[in-house]
């Protein structure tokens, strides 16, 4: 009982840094203050929004979910307005109750309705209460009520608003409106909370405020009459929160709050006449409005650099720019996952923005050759082409595709010589069938077996290792490009599980002077976590005191390529590298916060590990262990505990206790 | 009879030294007065002679250039090094450093591995006789197991029963590649003995077949017969895939790989016959290529040197006992260490060079072991400049069968010192009487 208290006491809490995109208990306890300037109103609203957050929990709503604070905010609302609007008899106690009660219930579908296209709720809960309270017991404008507020309090105000510009008052103002406060001391406190949480959304709020006041007299000649919550809700919305904060999402803050003034001005002249104030409703409609067609944009494909954040992941958005640059430095630059395109270890002898030739459009390329254990290139003086140690090597594709052009008519140089003529070589070059090339060069005199258009897997080969075209040494010449023509330009890549200098990198980006090899594992083993014989796990997973059960069921992607199907219908990719697995959430159908699980969290952006069990292996993010009883998997926080068979048994995560993950049960495919 | 014989004019034959001639390499005129950096004669007063010397550099540096070697040719390669080469606890640590895995043929063996801290699933378990305790032991420990006959199948069907479990097994097959062909180990493939062999595991419901283990021979300088063995199982493993449904986890090419040492019936010297790692490996993977499966599933493939690892890195000093002269006119030397601890010498024709400076007169010499036994001939014929009682004679590239096959018989075998970065190790001490009876007993009776 105690800990259902303070579980529901700190959504409460939640709800209040919800409402001004600060979900922090101290700024939450800010904004808290600022609603009780009018000590009966700032009541209100807390019953509201604890009436709000029980019935929502009283219909199961989503654990996640409803400890964000999402369910409590539209009673929040409900309380604040019915307290502006109405006297506060006891006919309005009640009206609060059943209102906040019904905007819980409202809140609870529309999640699970927008859910599906990962959409925020908003405030449209509020909206459709306040509407039917207002309409249906006949509350006007004119029949506002003049609540008392806290005296000292109230004189400050006073003489603050003599003292400041009328402009500059209205404008801080602004920001306690979120609140249906009109009074500068709240907007001081909001702007404070918002601050605490996030100095970029203070500024996207401050930017949105002025232009939004520009707009409003744009639109109605004078700043008479002017509201502006809108305003500051939709540029806190969309600066950085629902969508990554960057130039581009910059320029939508600025079209949004133009857009919001235009839904308001005519909102506002359509309802009058039957004296409904617009109240959010701009807000609400055109944060939607941006939002549905970005999220349904594929995000690799997106011409436009606006990101929109999946709900579950959203933080600060400082921490959403973070995230941003991480995943986009994954995804969204280099499509292709390369391997490196040769057996063993080999050496770089000219890598990106190399002194010789990789500069310009063809700087992120790579030179290698191999050397011995004294380091050197060849035997001998190296008087020979054969001498060298690379020759004849044979030269791997990094990565699936189709061949799309060969040469392999070239003499090879004498070594020390280089054709300048006929740069390339002889060469292949990969179509990835996601725009991303691949070109390979100065392969020896005829011994390319791969012709024009044939279909290719990773780990091909190709042909063999030359000393064609402008090579002075045998050497393998790479480059990922993003044209079919040879010397095209290139694009920075990384190759997937490469050893660089005996460490193991899961995106290696090698330099001049580096070994790299392909990662060999010493010892096989049964385990593998694409389980070609489990159909399905069945987990049991606790979060704080809710516990659930989650079913991860393995199954194929559109491309017939292995992925994990979870709750909802959601689809984890499976990157199938020769050694490590990487499980990544799809962002095209990114689970949402409303049907988040603990296997969303312990996914993260992506979860790698290694195909293989061997006590004692690392990489540079993680690393294998083996105790008594069980293998253990360590990576990027998480613990994942194996039985001697591979399976995962249990998942922890550092720095919470409260969050476990455990097997109960193993589905075996049919045969 | 009192024939006046022919006059002849006096002629003087110049001696050429030091430069290799169409056929053979110099003559050893050129002292070998140091060995990894230290004098040999320091070394011999310091530990003895005979005294073995192992240069650590060199042996790592070989692990190193084969793994590279082949590596680069195919995706997975493991060297499994062949402990009956020399199982000497140092030599089989430094290579286990390097990452090289643990070949073994017998039960001794296996302890020797086990001893020195290698997991049981590093160890590859040949050899034609092991017992059921050992195939046990190895099974728990999840050692690669490859069957020589079928009795050790049935034996391993036993255990399996026993265990309650299907084993994983490799099939040892043999293939005509040399002349005479070598049919001790293993099921022929040709007349169809391994085709069966597979056949009976795969429905015995005990076995599973996840690897094949082919030795082509021994000291075999031909890449060829290599590349023949390698065809072979890759015929043999395509066949078996489609006909079985076989689905090898590992493929062993075995051993094999040549020093350089000059076999006693060579024409040339080794220095020019001794394919490269680089050759072996360009003889083997390509064809292993064209197996049966995806380029990024290829089954691990095993080589198993050990001559060719550990032959060259180990030298040995012996010192001159006695010089005579035989009644062919020829010039004998009597040297302090004999076949005892140089079995090799039936094999190779060991190259003798001198551990101090020397007169360059090179001499056409039969080399004498010291037991006192006729058959104890180092070699028939050496060219060896002039030496004295007392000097020390280098014997190089002494490090394979040599320790592990040395008999205690006259005399008791040497130490083995290894050179470190500078630092001279012993790692085997030379042998004392009591050590040698320490097992004997004299019952009272008897005295």
């Amino acid at each position: 009982m105690k800990k259902h208290f303070i579980l529901t006491t700190r959504t409460v809490f939640q709800s209040y840094g919800v409402l001004a995109y600060s979900p922090h208990p101290i700024p939450a306890s800010i904004v808290l203050l600022a609603t009780f300037y009018y000590p009966v109103v700032g009541l209100m609203g807390l019953i509201g929004n604890i009436v709000s957050n029980l019935v929502a929990k009283w219909m199961h709503a989503n654990d996640e979910a409803w400890k964000a604070g999402i369910f409590g905010v539209s009673g929040i609302l409900v309380g604040l307005a019915l307290g502006k609007y109405a006297d506060p008899s006891l006919r309005m106690w009640i009206f609060l109750i059943v209102g906040a009660g019904i905007s819980g219930v409202a809140s609870i579908m529309l999640a699970n309705f927008l859910a599906k296209y990962d959409l925020p709720i908003l405030s449209l809960p509020f909206m459709m209460v306040i509407w039917l309270l207002l309409l249906s017991l006949g509350i006007t404008e004119e029949s506002m009520f003049k609540h008392t507020a806290i005296p000292f309090l109230n004189k400050a105000d006073i003489v603050l608003f003599d003292w400041l510009p009328y402009q500059l008052f209205e404008y801080i103002k602004m920001f306690g409106s979120i609140l249906f406060q009109d009074n500068l001391l709240s907007g001081v406190m909001v702007m404070i909370a918002i601050a605490l949480y996030s100095r970029l959304s203070l500024l996207y709020g401050l930017w949105g405020g002025f232009l939004g006041m520009l707009t409003y007299v744009f639109i109605h000649g004078s700043i008479d009459g002017f509201h502006g919550l809108n305003f500051v809700l939709i540029s806190l919305g969309f600066g950085g929160f629902f969508i990554v904060g960057n130039r581009h999402g910059f320029s939508l803050v600025t079209l949004a709050v133009i857009t919001v003034g235009l839904v308001d001005a005519g909102m506002t002249t359509l309802l009058t006449p039957i004296n409904l104030p617009p109240l959010v409703f701009a807000f609400n409609v055109v944060t939607i409005l941006f939002l549905f067609p970005l999220k349904m944009l594929p995000q690799t494909v997106s011409p436009l650099r606006l990101i929109p954040i999946p709900l579950y992941l959203i933080k600060s958005p400082e921490t959403n720019l973070k995230w941003y640059k991480r995943w986009s430095g994954q995804t969204t630059r280099q499509k292709t996952i390369l391997t490196v395109p040769f057996m063993g270890e080999w050496s770089v002898l000219q890598g990106n923005n190399g002194e010789w030739t990789h500069k310009g459009v063809g700087k992120y390329a790579w030179d290698f050759i191999v050397r011995d254990v004294r380091g050197h290139q060849s035997k001998g003086f190296g008087a020979e082409l054969s001498d060298y140690y690379a020759w004849e090597l044979p030269v791997l594709s990094p990565a699936p595709g189709s061949i799309y052009s060969v040469e392999n008519s070239v003499e090879d140089n004498p070594p020390q010589t280089a054709n300048t003529e006929r740069n390339w070589g002889n060469y292949v070059i990969i179509d990835h069938g996601n725009g991303e090339f691949s070109e390979l060069s100065h392969f020896k005199q005829g011994s390319i077996i791969v012709y024009p258009g044939q279909q290719i897997n990773r780990g091909d080969i190709l042909g063999r290792c030359g000393n064609s075209g402008r090579s002075p040494v045998p050497h393998i010449h790479y480059q990922l490009q993003s044209s079919p023509g040879t010397g095209a330009s290139t694009i920075p890549a990384t190759f997937a599980e490469a050893t660089i200098n005996r460490d193991i990198h899961i995106h290696g980006t090698p330099q001049k002077g580096d070994l790299v090899s392909t990662v060999t594992m010493d010892k096989e083993s049964s385990w593998s976590m694409i389980g070609r014989e489990t159909e399905s796990w069945v987990f049991e997973s606790k979060n704080g005191w809710r516990k659930s059960t989650e079913t991860l069921t393995f199954s194929t992607d559109e491309f017939g390529l292995p992925a994990i199907v979870s709750r909802s219908n959601h689809l984890w990719r499976i990157i199938d590298l020769p050694n490590f697995i990487i499980i990544r959430p799809d962002f095209k159908t990114f689970p949402s916060l409303l049907t988040s699980s603990v296997w969303i969290h312990i996914v993260g952006d992506q979860l790698v590990q290694p195909k293989y069990l061997v006590d004692g292996f690392q990489w540079n993010s993680g690393k294998v262990s083996r105790n008594d009883k069980e293998w253990l998997i360590e990576t990027g926080g998480r613990k994942i505990h194996l039985t001697d068979d591979g399976v995962i048994n249990r998942v922890t995560m550092a720095g919470k206790s409260n969050l476990h993950f455990i097997l109960k049960e193993q589905i075996v495919k049919k045969q | 009879m009192n024939e006046k014989r022919i006059y002849t004019k006096p002629t003087i034959i110049r001696h050429t030294v030091g430069v290799m001639n169409k056929y053979g390499r110099p003559p050893a005129t050129v002292p070998m007065n140091r060995l990894v950096g230290y004098e040999v004669k320091e070394l011999a007063d310091k530990y003895g002679s005979p005294l073995f010397v192992l240069n650590v550099q060199e042996l790592r540096e070989k692990y190193r250039d084969m793994t590279r070697a082949f590596k680069t040719r195919y995706p997975k390669a493991q060297i499994a090094y062949s402990y009956k080469t020399n199982y000497m606890k140092a030599v089989c640590s430094i290579l286990h450093q390097e990452g090289a895995w643990a070949e073994v043929v017998s039960g001794f063996e296996y302890d020797i591995a086990k001893n020195l801290d290698v997991d049981g699933d590093k160890i590859v378990f040949n050899g034609p006789y092991k017992t059921r305790d050992e195939l046990m032991r190895a099974f728990k420990e999840k050692s690669m197991v490859n069957i020589d006959n079928y009795d050790e199948m049935q034996l391993i069907e036993d255990i399996a029963e026993d265990m309650n479990t299907v084993l994983e097994v490799g099939i040892r097959v043999n293939m005509d590649l040399n002349n005479p062909p070598w049919h001790k180990f293993g099921f022929n493939m040709e007349v169809g003995h391994a085709f069966e062999a597979v056949k009976r595991a795969q429905a015995s419901g005990k076995l599973k077949v996840v690897g094949l283990h082919i030795h082509a021979g021994t000291y075999i300088d031909d890449v060829s017969i290599y590349s023949k063995a390698a065809q072979g199982l890759v015929d043999f493993y395509t066949y078996i895939k489609a006909q079985l449904g076989v689905n090898l986890k590992y493929w062993d090419m075995g051993g094999g790989y040549a020093s350089k040492n000059t076999l006693n019936w060579a024409w040339t010297p080794a220095e020019q016959t001794c394919p490269t790692f680089d050759q072996y490996a360009e003889a083997i993977c390509p064809i292993l290529m064209n197996g049966p499966f995806a380029a990024n599933n290829a089954p691990t493939l095993f080589i198993e040197p050990g001559r060719a690892l550990v032959d060259e890195p180990i030298s040995l000093i012996t010192s001159v006992a006695a010089q005579k002269r035989l009644p062919s006119g020829a010039r004998g030397i009597v040297l302090d260490a004999g076949m005892n601890v140089l079995s090799s010498v039936q094999w190779y024709s060991y190259n003798f060079q001198t551990g101090q400076d020397s007169g360059y007169m090179v001499e056409d010499t039969v080399i004498y072991g010291g037991l006192c036994m006729n058959i104890d001939v180092l070699r028939q014929s050496a060219s060896v400049p002039p030496v004295r009682r007392g000097d020390l004679l280098v014997i190089p590239h002494v490090g394979a069968y040599n320790i592990s096959q040395s008999w205690q018989f006259i005399y008791l075998r040497p130490a083995v010192i290894a050179i470190d970065e500078g630092e001279v190790h012993v790692i085997k001490k030379a042998e004392t009487r009591d050590y040698v009876q320490e097992f004997e007993d004299v019952p009272d009776k008897f005295k």
